[in-house]
C-alpha cells in the first residue's frame, strides 16, 4: 500500500504533510512525497506583461523566468528539509521527488492503480490566520471532522475504511456522504454503519460526487481531511481543481 | 599629734541581715523601678510622652547597668497601652512599576486582602477559562472570523470573477498573485499561444490585466486596515468578556474594602489590567518567549499582596529591638532574583525591615552597634529627618551594582527611637554630629551609684529578689542578701553608695547558685555568694599572684620591716580585664645641693603621665614654700618609681613622694612597714585617690604573706575613709592589731606616723621647734643654700681676680 502526497512548492503544505505521515505509519503504507513544481507559473512568466503583486506590500514586480525558477527551488529545498525532519524519526518507507507539471494531472500520473492520494492547494486567504494574532484560534476547539464519501461500491467502502482511520487519528468526527440514488439512501446508510463497526458517524446524502454540492457542505462545517473514491475524479475536472482551492483542507483519492 | 589607725568597724561597713524582715528573696515583690535611676527614668518618661519631631531618646550609661531591660520594661507597659498600629503592604503600581504603591490597612486586614488576591489569581484562570470557552464567545468569534473570511474571499473572488469574464485568470504566485489570460476552458495561455493573437486583442488583454491589477493593488492595500478592524473587534470583545470574568470576581472585594479607598483604587487598576491584558493572561500572549521580559505569567505577581508589616492578633503597639541593626534589617531591602543572567526584582520582593515593625511603636537600638554598620546611623537620621521609611537598596544608593531596581513609596514613620550607649558615645556625639541634638532631644543618663541607706538597701534587696527571678535564679537568703549589698558596696568603690551594675549582680547571683547547687543549698546562702567571689577572685587575679609571689621571692624589692632614708612604699593600682588589684611599689628620693630642681625620672624617661607630673611639680612648689621660704631652693632632688617598667599615671604617689624627699632631706629613716597613698597639694594637704580598698589590700598581702608584724599598715587620706570596704581578712587583721589603716590629712601627719618623730610647727618666731623633723629638714635647705652661696662667691672671685687695697 502507498500513500502519494502531492505538495504544490509555492503553498502551505504543513497540514498536508502531518496527515500524509500519520496515516502512512498508522495503515503501515508506503509514503512518496511528490514535490510539485506549477508549471502554469512559469509558463505565466514568460508572457511578455506578467507582473506580480506582492501580497504584503501590494507593489508591483515582474515576474519572470528566473525568479520563478529560484522561487520553486528554494522551495522544493525547504519543503524537502522540513520533510526529512519529519519522517525521520518514524517507521515509515519514505521517498521524496520533485517534478514540474500541473498539480493535479502530476499527482494523478505518479500514482499507481492502487495508491492512495493526498492532495491539498487551498487557495490563498488574504486575512490569513497567521497574519493577525487576534485572529487566531482563542481556545482549544474540537478537531475539524472528517468527511467520507460512500456509495455503497467497493471503493467507498475503501474510503470509509480510510476515513475510519483518519477520524481516530485526528479524534475528530466523522461526516459520511452517501451517495447513490435517493431510493437505496437507507440500505446503503445501513451498510455503512455496518462498515464502521460502531464507529459514531453522522450522516448526509448528497447526489453521486457532485463537487459543488460537497464544496459547500464541508466549507460550512469546517473539515480536516475529505476522502473521496479516486474513480470519481477525473483528472484535470475543473470542478475538483475549485473544489480544492476552496475547502481549505486534504483531499484523499482512495483507489 | 600622730594619727590612729582607723578601728575596724571604719573599715567595711556591712549590711545588718538583721534589720531584713525577710528570710529570702522569695518573700520580696519586684521592684517598680531600678533604685537611684528616678531621673533617668523621668527622661524617658518625658520622651514618651513628649509628641513632636526629634523627641527621642539616648539612654547612657555603663553597659550593664539594667538599662535596655528598664527601657524595654517601661515601653511595653506604654505600648500596650497606645493603639494598634496600622498594617502595611506594597502592591503592583500598574502606572508606574519602579515605584510599587504601599498600602495602609487597618491593623489586621492585610492577611485578609492578600487572601481575597491570592484567592482572586487563583479564581481568575478558571474565570477566564470559563468565559472565553463558553459558547456565547465561540459564538461571537466565529462571528468575526466568517466577517473577515467572507470579506476576504469576497474581495478576491469579486476580483477573479471580474478577471473570468474577461478570460483572465487570477493566478496565486510564491509572493502573491498574478493575471494571465486563459482559453475557453479557463487554462493560462502559453506565450506561444498569446504570440498568435492579433494586435489588437493582446492590447486588449493587456490593458484590462493592468486595470486588474491596479484594483488588485487597491484591495491589497486595504488589506491592514482590514487587519486592524478584525483586530480591534476582538479587542473588544476580550475585553467586554474580560471585563465581565473579572467583575464577577472582584465585586465582592469591592464591597468588602468599600471604606479603604486606596484599596478600592488598587482594585480597579487590577480590572484594568485584567482587561487590558486577559491575552497574555490566558496564556495567548507572544509574551510568553523566552526573549520576553520577566513575568510569564503577571497574574502570579502583579496582583499578589506584599504584606510586609501585618499586626494581626497583636495589642497595642511593638517594643522592636533590633540586634543587629544594618542598612538593611533596618531599613528593609529589596532581594532579587537571577533571571537570564540579570538581577531582577518587583514589588513582591520588598522585605521589611525593624523600622517598619516598629512603626507606630518603639524601636531600641544599641547606639555602638549602629554606629559600626556601615550607612545605619546616616540612614537613621535621614529616616527621622524626612519621617518616611524610604526602603532603598544600599548597593544601589552607592551605585554598586546596575541591577533592575525598584523605588517603593515610602511609609510614613511614627516611631520613638531609643538608643542605649555609653556616655563616650553620647558626648562624642553631641560635639561631632550636627544633627545628633535634632533627632535625639532627649537624654536619660543612668546613675552608676545610688546611695546606700537603710531604706535603699531594702529597695536593693528587693531589686537583688527581681534580678534572681528574671534570671531564673532560686530565692536568695537574707545573710546571701545582705553579702551582696556589701559587695555591691565594694564594686562601688564607696562604703556610701551601691553600684548599679546590675549585670554583675546577676552574674554573681547565677555563679552564687551553681555553688547553692554544689552544696545542695535550697536557697543562695551567704557562703554560697563568698565562695562565688572566691571563685571570681580566682579566675581574675593570675597576674596580681605572679606580683606577689615575685615580691615574695625577693625579685620585686619591696621592705616590709625597719627603717630606711629616702624609700617608701608606693601603692599602685592595675585594672586588667576588669580586675582591679592594688600592689606596693618601692618610691625612692635622693638630695644633693642644686639649683632648687626635682627630678621627676618617671617623666625623664617618658613613662610618667601628665598627671603624674603634675603631681611632681606640685610637690616640689610645696618644698620650696614650705620650707626657708626667704632663700633659694638649693637641692637637686629625683624621685623615681624603682622596678617600675610602664607607663606611671596618676598623683596618688605625690604623698609617698613627698615623704621620701623629705625623709632624704632630714636624714631619718622610713618605717618600712608602712605604704602610703594620697596625693598632696602644695600646702601639704592630703587629698583622696581611687582604688583605696585594692591598695590597701594589695600591701596587705605582701606583710600577711611574710607574717604580720603589728607594725604594718598603709597610710591613706582621711577623706578615703568612707569608701573603705575591705576584705574580712584585713579587717580581722586590723581588729586583732596585726595591721593598721591610718587616715592623715596633712603631710605633717604622715611623716609623724612614717617616721616615728614629731613634725613640729612653726612658732611665732618662724621657725620650727628643735628636734623636729621639720626644723631638720628646714636647717638641711638652709645648708644647701648657705653651701651654694658660698660656692657662687668663690666663683664670682675668682673671675675678678686677685684684689689690692
Amino acid at each position: 500500500m502507498r500513500i502519494i502526497a502531492a505538495l504544490d512548492v509555492t503553498r502551505d503544505s504543513t497540514g498536508l504533510i502531518s496527515i500524509a505521515t500519520r496515516m502512512a505509519v498508522d495503515i503501515k503504507a508506503e509514503l512518496a512525497t511528490l514535490l510539485v513544481e506549477d508549471i502554469d507559473l512559469l509558463r505565466l512568466a514568460e508572457l511578455p506583461f506578467a507582473r506580480e503583486i506582492d501580497l504584503l506590500s501590494a507593489t508591483e514586480a515582474p515576474f519572470t523566468r528566473e525568479v520563478v525558477e529560484h522561487t520553486l527551488h528554494a522551495s522544493s529545498e525547504r519543503l524537502r528539509t522540513l520533510l526529512a525532519r519529519d519522517v525521520e524519526s518514524l517507521p515509515l518507507l519514505w521517498s521524496c521527488e520533485v517534478v514540474r507539471g500541473q498539480y493535479i494531472a502530476a499527482a494523478l500520473g505518479a500514482a499507481g492503480e492502487m495508491d492512495m492520494v493526498l492532495l491539498n492547494r487551498s487557495s490563498r486567504r488574504l486575512l490569513s490566520a497567521g497574519w493577525n494574532p487576534a485572529l487566531r484560534p482563542r481556545t482549544v476547539v474540537p478537531a475539524a471532522p472528517v468527511w467520507a464519501f460512500y456509495d455503497g461500491s467497493p471503493a467507498g467502502e475503501r474510503v470509509l475504511e480510510m476515513a475510519r482511520h483518519a477520524a481516530r487519528l485526528g479524534g475528530a468526527p466523522l461526516i459520511v456522504l452517501l451517495g447513490g440514488e435517493a431510493t437505496d439512501e437507507a440500505r446503503i446508510r445501513e451498510q455503512a454503519s455496518t462498515l464502521l463497526s460502531g464507529d459514531r458517524a453522522r450522516f448526509v446524502k448528497t447526489a453521486a460526487v457532485d463537487m459543488a454540492a460537497m464544496a459547500g457542505a464541508v466549507s460550512r462545517e469546517g473539515c480536516s481531511l475529505l476522502l473521496l473514491p479516486r474513480a470519481g475524479v477525473p483528472p484535470g475536472e475543473r470542478a475538483f481543481r475549485q473544489l480544492l482551492e476552496q475547502i481549505g483542507c486534504p483531499v484523499m483519492l482512495v483507489p | 599629734m600622730t594619727a590612729k589607725s582607723l578601728p575596724p568597724d571604719r573599715l567595711y561597713t556591712a549590711c545588718d541581715p538583721q534589720r531584713f524582715s525577710f528570710d529570702s528573696t522569695q518573700d520580696l515583690q519586684d521592684v517598680e523601678a531600678v533604685p537611684g535611676q528616678e531621673r533617668a527614668l523621668d527622661a524617658l518618661q518625658f520622651a514618651i510622652r513628649m509628641p513632636g519631631k526629634g523627641y527621642n531618646l539616648f539612654a547612657l550609661g555603663p553597659s550593664g547597668m539594667g538599662k535596655f531591660t528598664t527601657i524595654r520594661q517601661i515601653l511595653a507597659r506604654e505600648a500596650a497601652s497606645r493603639p494598634v498600629p496600622s498594617d502595611w503592604c506594597y502592591v503592583h503600581n500598574f502606572k508606574d512599576p519602579r515605584h510599587p504603591r504601599a498600602l495602609e490597612l487597618p491593623p489586621g486586614s492585610g492577611t485578609q486582602l492578600k487572601a481575597d488576591l491570592d484567592q482572586f489569581i487563583e479564581d481568575l484562570r478558571g474565570t477566564l477559562s470559563a468565559a472565553f470557552e463558553s459558547e456565547h464567545y465561540q459564538s461571537r468569534v466565529h462571528q468575526i472570523e466568517e466577517d473577515a473570511k467572507k470579506r476576504d474571499s469576497d474581495a478576491i473572488n469579486e476580483l477573479a470573477e471580474e478577471s473570468r469574464e474577461q478570460n483572465i485568470a487570477l493566478v496565486q504566485t510564491p509572493h502573491g498573485f498574478a493575471f494571465a489570460p486563459t482559453d475557453s476552458e479557463g487554462e493560462v495561455l502559453s506565450p506561444e499561444q498569446f504570440e498568435k493573437l492579433d494586435e489588437k486583442e493582446r492590447k486588449r488583454i493587456e490593458k484590462h490585466i493592468s486595470e486588474l491589477q491596479q484594483k488588485l493593488q487597491k484591495v491589497l492595500r486595504q488589506v491592514p486596515v482590514w487587519h486592524r478592524e478584525s483586530h480591534e473587534k476582538f479587542k473588544k470583545l476580550n475585553r467586554e468578556v474580560a471585563g465581565w470574568a473579572v467583575g464577577s470576581l472582584l465585586d465582592t472585594l469591592v464591597e468588602r474594602y468599600t471604606n479603604l479607598p486606596d484599596v478600592l483604587q488598587h482594585l480597579e487598576q487590577v480590572r484594568q489590567h485584567v482587561i487590558e491584558n486577559v491575552d497574555e493572561l490566558r496564556g495567548e500572549s507572544d509574551s510568553s518567549s523566552l526573549l520576553a521580559p520577566r513575568q510569564a505569567s503577571p497574574a502570579d505577581e502583579l496582583y499578589r499582596v506584599n504584606l510586609i508589616v501585618d499586626r494581626a492578633g497583636q495589642k497595642g503597639a511593638l517594643v522592636i529591638y533590633e540586634d543587629l541593626p544594618t542598612y538593611a534589617n533596618l531599613n528593609g531591602r529589596c532581594e532579587h532574583r537571577a533571571q537570564m543572567g540579570t538581577l531582577v526584582t518587583d514589588f513582591t520582593m520588598i522585605r521589611p525591615g525593624a523600622l517598619h515593625r516598629a512603626n507606630g511603636g518603639y524601636l531600641i537600638l544599641d547606639v555602638r552597634k549602629v554606629l559600626t554598620q556601615p550607612f545605619a546611623w546616616e540612614l537613621l537620621k535621614r529616616t527621622l529627618r524626612s519621617g518616611q521609611i524610604r526602603v532603598e537598596s544600599l548597593e544601589r544608593t552607592l551605585s554598586l551594582i546596575s541591577a533592575d531596581s525598584i523605588e517603593p513609596q515610602p511609609i510614613p514613620l511614627d516611631v520613638k527611637i531609643v538608643l542605649v550607649g555609653d556616655r563616650l558615645l553620647y558626648y562624642l556625639l553631641y560635639e561631632l554630629d550636627p544633627e545628633f541634638q535634632d533627632h535625639f532631644k532627649v537624654a536619660a543618663d543612668f546613675e552608676d551609684t545610688l546611695s546606700r541607706s537603710d531604706d535603699n538597701e531594702e529597695v536593693y534587696a528587693r531589686l537583688i529578689a527581681m534580678l534572681a527571678r528574671h534570671a531564673g535564679v532560686r530565692s536568695v537568703g537574707r545573710d546571701a542578701v545582705a553579702r551582696v549589698i556589701d559587695h555591691c558596696a565594694r564594686l562601688a568603690g564607696d562604703a556610701e553608695k551601691l553600684s548599679a551594675h546590675l549585670g554583675n549582680i546577676t552574674d554573681l547571683l547565677r555563679e552564687a547558685e551553681h555553688h547553692a547547687d554544689l552544696a545542695a543549698h535550697p536557697a543562695i546562702t551567704r557562703d554560697d555568694v563568698e565562695a562565688a567571689l572566691n571563685a571570681q577572685l580566682q579566675r581574675s587575679n593570675r597576674i596580681s599572684r605572679r606580683i606577689q609571689e615575685e615580691i615574695q621571692r625577693g625579685t620585686l624589692m619591696i621592705a616590709t620591716e625597719g627603717g630606711v632614708v629616702g624609700e617608701i612604699n608606693g601603692l599602685a593600682v592595675h585594672v586588667l580585664g576588669g580586675f582591679h588589684f592594688g600592689r606596693p611599689v618601692r618610691i625612692t628620693a635622693t638630695v644633693r645641693l642644686g639649683e632648687g630642681e626635682v627630678v621627676d625620672i618617671e617623666r625623664e624617661a617618658e613613662l610618667g603621665g601628665e598627671i603624674h607630673s603634675k603631681g611632681v611639680m606640685i610637690l616640689s612648689r610645696f618644698l620650696a614654700s614650705h620650707y626657708a621660704a626667704g632663700q633659694m631652693l638649693s637641692i637637686s632632688a629625683s624621685v623615681v618609681f624603682e622596678q617600675s617598667y610602664e607607663p606611671v599615671e596618676g598623683d596618688s604617689a605625690s604623698l609617698a613622694e613627698l615623704c621620701a624627699l623629705l625623709s632624704a632631706l632630714a636624714e631619718i629613716p622610713i618605717r618600712q612597714g608602712l605604704a602610703v597613698t594620697g596625693s598632696v597639694n602644695q600646702h601639704g594637704t592630703v587629698q583622696p585617690i581611687g582604688g583605696v580598698n585594692e591598695k590597701i589590700e594589695g600591701f596587705f598581702d605582701v606583710c600577711h604573706a611574710r607574717g604580720l608584724t603589728g607594725d604594718q599598715g598603709v597610710l591613706i587620706p582621711a577623706a578615703n575613709v568612707k569608701h573603705l570596704m575591705l576584705r574580712s581578712d584585713v579587717v580581722e587583721a586590723a581588729a586583732d592589731g596585726r595591721f593598721h589603716v591610718y587616715p592623715v590629712e596633712t603631710v605633717d601627719d604622715a611623716l609623724e606616723l612614717l617616721t616615728g618623730e614629731v613634725a613640729g610647727e612653726r612658732g611665732e618666731d618662724g621657725s620650727f621647734p628643735d628636734d623636729t623633723l621639720n626644723r631638720r629638714i628646714e636647717e638641711r635647705l638652709l645648708d644647701f643654700s648657705a653651701s651654694r652661696e658660698r660656692f657662687v662667691r668663690q666663683a664670682a672671685n675668682m673671675k675678678s681676680g686677685p684684689h689690692h687695697d
